[in-house]
């Protein structure tokens, strides 16, 4: 049977229609039309298909699943309250990657549960994987790439997925999450960028990345996604001597287990928290808030304890990316 | 300096295989890893090794912590929960979350001294007496109390739990908990848990969204369970339950003013009630209204619903309901029945989605989770019964967990191995591809045998030639089968422990490749019954660390066989499995059965012909790489399948009393069936026919 519209840009439509309803009703704005509408919203068969709609969402996801090239996705989430909320995107899953890469979001209900920026818990194919986010890089890319929108999609998607099966991959990995959150809650970035240096000199395959290395890519991490560490080791990666190169995982190891030393001692500095307050250690406010983090920002008070362990924490992270940088730099002028 | 000319070569190698180090190479597999889909199957088992072991030694721990000393066996009354693992949190955190839960089931389990219901029974029937002052209705007031005391109750046996050693994790899984939370407190059973689990966790407020009914019920809630709670911290057992008791009495008199009125009381005593008036003027809303009455929730009545998990998606068009015409109710239930659907999960083939998981776990805190033991997997396997015919059918599959009784190991142990004595001197044979030389014979005048004398390439005078030849040592896969619905009795299950034991204990430290499993139906998850292969040992999913130590697994077989077996479809999967395992090598296939076969799929075919129609479309695949011997355990007639095993073995009821003696029977066919196979080959290749 041929498909008169693309089914995607249909089903796109149909849940932004059914988003903004949503918010008329959390707003206790809805009327009888809306009522109506939200009806026919449900109804409407998708996919030239009578029996698909919203109303048979394991039906759908298959065929949203199944449309075009494969690798679009969709993930409907039941809500505390009113419709479900949705993901509609784009995938792609490299071999030989642990994560599925999010290339493009579509369409994302304002009340979708998101607890990362980086990963995303996604169903998929019968059970629940973690996908790596770059849908929020696809703009910076585009600039980066000055393509102009509506062109070029193409080009963004190989660049994302070179980006995210190379240096992004090996950078960042679902168990950062607490650790991402913390530095939210707290302010450091430092911490995450040293973080993700480290364990991109742990994870990836130097060698490949050095012989493959793009100046595009070396000045996305100076101009479209700033990360000085990333970007000052990916400078220098492809000057470094195979040994050197074959170096750099065992100083990471080493810097590595120094900085969740310094993590594990800020998780366990006490602050006054709770009902009535009493020092609570930050890891039980942490951890307990891991989806509300937004929420307790601004509450949470910095006490000595915690000052002193974010000042050491700050240190170990500008340390471990110094001597990362630092002995690759030793390593070039002994070259 | 940057290599310039890439982005050709890069753009080429985009779909290539990314060389990556996954993190447990270089951080070690933790018990997070145990159930992520990404590592290495290695690192998995290595990782669920862990994982069980650190839910082993917790629950042992809260057994002990229950008991005041050491756990008289090492049975649980629980099994590891594992739900949180699935939902939506990060790995790691889920993981230790499951193993807190573990030993907060095993703890509540096995402790009737702190049971706060049977001190507080009378109370609890009818608080209302011992609140004179309270006008509320009295089933509703009882079941606050019955919600509050179940509270309270949980939080002492994780005051006691805490104070103990090695259950750490139990703390873990209230953070869990806390964080899995609804970001609006909508009922009482909130508001309770807000004010006894979380109280030193949620930031309080900001969770009650604009509601100043429910702001204020917390304020009143807070105070009050606080001081109960902090008396707990080290307390003795008596103590504890003394400030429970009074904790449960004094929180649900607190609360009761938010309740339902009883019929004859004054419907305006919630406002009037000096507590609430006070906490609701001193919030800001309530002032900037001039210290009004609270805002309603919900209703229009101030009272806090009980349980209501949720709303409704129908309680919530509020703005819709107002300007509904007269026949919005059936427009509303229709929405409301359309929206149910659209966020529901029908398959039960897949995991539970994570949503939905946390929101269970969340209401059942506390309670049994719904993922239990092992990690169970969804197959959808297609059979093929005839030249154009081929049906699917969904079965699961999860591994036996090992179960730690020393006794039954020593007791299993010398019967496998005098049976793995005997097994182990026999030869496995397989086929092997072993390079020979061949002499160079030349066409000319040159004398070949000088040739290589000159010094010349040894690649030019020497040419080889791949020689299939039986293998001694052999890396055929052994593939035991067995069907262990209702009918497998004691008797046979023990003879199957001593056969499956003996197996293991006989390839120990050779190359063979053994795969053993039960195949039935049970359990999968809540109000999921299904068909079930469970591996007794499988070498990428079993977490063992050697074959003696697998046998252990073992030792979780039930006594009796359970449920109803699906024969086609498990019988095909287990020969998929071990066609993917054996990568090419032979197949020794043993199904162990009382042939009494059982429809796996719709249509008008008879078990016997669906398990026909399987072996005969594997037979036809394999070839000769496959050996199937039958064991029909009690049949004294045919079997149904006759001519489609090469070799039959039907031990009688009676010989069949004596598990040693038929466990050894069943393995001398299966030797003599691999000698014989030995022989065969050796035949062939001797005879140029396999070449």
């Amino acid at each position: 049977m041929r498909m008169n519209k693309n089914p995607i840009a249909e089903l796109q439509s149909i849940l932004e229609g059914v988003d903004k309803i949503t918010l008329k009703i959390r707003e206790k704005s809805a009327g009888a039309k809306d009522m109506d509408k939200l009806r026919n919203l449900f109804t409407k068969p998708l996919f030239d298909n009578p029996a698909l709609s919203l109303q048979t969402p394991e039906d759908l996801c298959a065929a949203v699943r199944d449309a075009e090239n494969g690798d679009h996705l969709l993930q409907v989430r039941k809500a505390a309250e009113g419709p479900p909320s949705y993901f509609l995107g784009r995938v792609y899953s490299p071999i030989g990657l642990p994560y599925p890469l999010i290339l493009e979001g579509i369409h994302r209900s304002p009340h979708f549960p998101t607890l990362d920026d980086s990963f995303e818990k996604l169903f998929d194919r019968g059970r629940e994987k973690w996908f790596m986010r770059l849908d929020d890089l696809r703009r910076p890319t585009r600039n980066f790439l000055q393509i102009i929108d509506g062109a070029g999609s193409h080009d963004v998607d190989d660049f994302l997925i070179r980006l995210g099966s190379s240096i992004l991959g090996a950078a960042r990995h679902e168990d950062q999450i607490p650790a991402k959150k913390a530095a939210a809650l707290l302010g450091l970035p430092e911490f995450t960028q040293a973080m993700e240096l480290l364990y991109f000199c742990l994870s990836a395959d130097l060698a490949a990345i050095r012989n493959n290395l793009e100046t595009k890519t070396v000045d996305f991490f100076e101009n479209a996604l700033p990360h000085a560490p990333l970007h000052g080791l990916l400078a220098r990666l492809p000057s470094m001597s195979g040994k050197a190169v074959d170096a750099l995982p065992h100083q990471a190891l080493a810097q590595y287990h120094r900085l969740a030393a310094a993590f594990r001692d800020l998780l366990d500095a006490h602050t006054e928290w709770g009902r009535p307050p009493s020092p609570t250690p930050v890891y039980k406010i942490l951890y307990a808030n891991l989806w509300r983090i937004d929420l307790i920002k601004k509450q949470i008070k910095e006490s000595d304890e915690i000052a002193r362990a974010r000042e050491k924490l700050i240190t170990s992270s500008n340390t471990a990316v110094d001597e990362i940088l630092k002995s690759v730099l030793r390593k070039l002028n002994t070259i | 300096m940057l290599n310039r000319k890439a982005k050709k070569s890069s753009l080429e190698k985009l779909r290539h295989p990314v060389l990556y180090r996954p993190k447990t190479a270089w951080a070690d597999a933790g018990p997070g890893d145990a159930f992520k889909s990404h590592p290495p199957w290695s690192d998995i088992i290595r990782a669920q090794r862990k994982f069980y072991q650190a839910t082993h030694e917790a629950m042992s721990a809260a057994a002990r912590a229950s008991r005041d000393s050491a756990p008289d066996s090492l049975d649980f009354f629980t099994k590891p929960q594992i739900a949180p693992a699935f939902a939506l949190a990060p790995s790691s955190f889920a993981a230790w979350a499951c193993v807190g839960l573990s030993a907060y089931r095993e703890f509540a389990l096995s402790n009737d001294d702190l049971s706060l219901r049977q001190y507080i029974h009378k109370y609890l029937l009818n608080p209302v007496e011992y609140d004179r002052d309270s006008n509320a209705d009295a089933s509703a007031y009882s079941e606050l109390a019955g919600m509050v005391a179940d509270c309270v109750q949980k939080r002492a046996y994780l005051k006691v739990m805490t104070q103990s050693p090695g259950l750490e994790s139990v703390e873990t899984y209230r953070l869990f908990l806390a964080s899995a939370q609804d970001r609006v407190i909508r009922n009482m059973r909130q508001i309770v848990e807000a004010a006894v689990f979380f109280a030193d966790l949620l930031p309080g407020e900001e969770l009650t969204g604009e509601n100043t009914v429910i702001k204020s019920c917390l304020r009143i809630a807070h105070p009050i369970s606080t001081p109960y709670l902090k008396r707990m911290h080290g307390a003795t057992r008596q103590e504890i339950v003394n400030e429970a008791i009074a904790c449960v009495k004094a929180l649900a008199k607190a609360l009761s003013p938010f309740l339902p009125k009883a019929a004859h009381a004054d419907l305006n005593a919630v406002k009037q009630s000096p507590k609430l008036r006070a906490a609701a003027g001193s919030s800001p809303q309530a002032k900037a209204s001039g210290g009004a009455s609270a805002e309603p929730c919900g209703t229009n009545t101030g009272i806090i619903p009980l349980k209501s998990d949720v709303k409704t998606p129908m309680e919530t068009f509020e703005g819709y309901k107002d300007s509904a015409s007269a026949d919005s109710p059936s427009l509303l239930h229709e929405i409301t029945a359309m929206l149910e659907r659209a966020s529901e999960q029908k398959s039960i083939i897949d995991d539970p989605r994570g949503d939905i998981l946390q929101r269970q776990l969340v209401d059942k805190a506390f309670m049994e989770s719904p993922i239990q033991g092992a990690q169970v997997t969804g197959h959808s396997v297609r059979i093929r019964l005839g030249a154009n015919r081929a049906e699917r059918g969904d079965l699961f599959s999860r591994t036996l967990r090992p179960r730690e009784a020393p006794e039954d190991l020593a007791e299993l142990l010398p019967q496998a191995q005098s049976l793995a004595d005997k097994l182990r001197k026999v030869l496995y044979p397989s086929i092997e591809m072993v390079p020979q030389a061949l002499r160079f014979r030349g066409a000319g005048q040159i004398d070949p045998q000088r040739l290589p004398l000159a010094s010349f390439s040894e690649a030019v005078f020497k040419r080889y030639e791949i020689a299939p030849m039986p293998d001694l040592r052999g890396r055929p896969t052994l593939l035991i089968a067995c069907d262990a619905s209702g009918s497998f009795d004691e008797k046979r299950m023990t003879m199957l422990k001593i056969l499956a034991g003996a197996w293991l204990l006989s390839t120990t430290r050779t190359d063979i490749r053994l795969l053993a499993a039960i195949y039935h139906s049970g359990p999968i998850r809540r109000r999921v019954n299904a068909p079930l292969v469970q591996w007794l040992y499988h070498p990428q999913k079993t977490p063992a660390v050697t074959k003696v130590d697998a046998m252990k697994n073992l030792l979780s077989l039930p006594k009796k066989g359970v449920g109803k077996q699906s024969d086609a479809l498990s019988i095909a999967f287990l020969l998929e499995e071990a066609k993917n395992f054996s990568k090419g090598e032979n197949i020794y296939f043993t199904l162990i059965s009382d042939c009494k076969w059982n429809k796996a799929v719709d249509g008008d075919h008879t078990g016997a012909d669906e398990v026909a129609a399987v072996l005969k479309d594997l037979r036809k695949k394999e070839k000769d790489k496959m050996r199937a011997t039958l064991v029909g355990l009690g049949v004294s007639g045919k079997t149904g399948l006759e001519g489609l095993f090469d070799d039959e073995f039907l031990p009688s009821e009676q010989e069949l009393e004596n598990p040693l003696e038929v466990s050894e029977k069943i393995a001398g066919r299966l030797a003599m069936q691999l000698r014989r196979r030995y022989r065969d080959l050796w035949r062939e290749v001797e005879s140029g026919q396999r070449r």
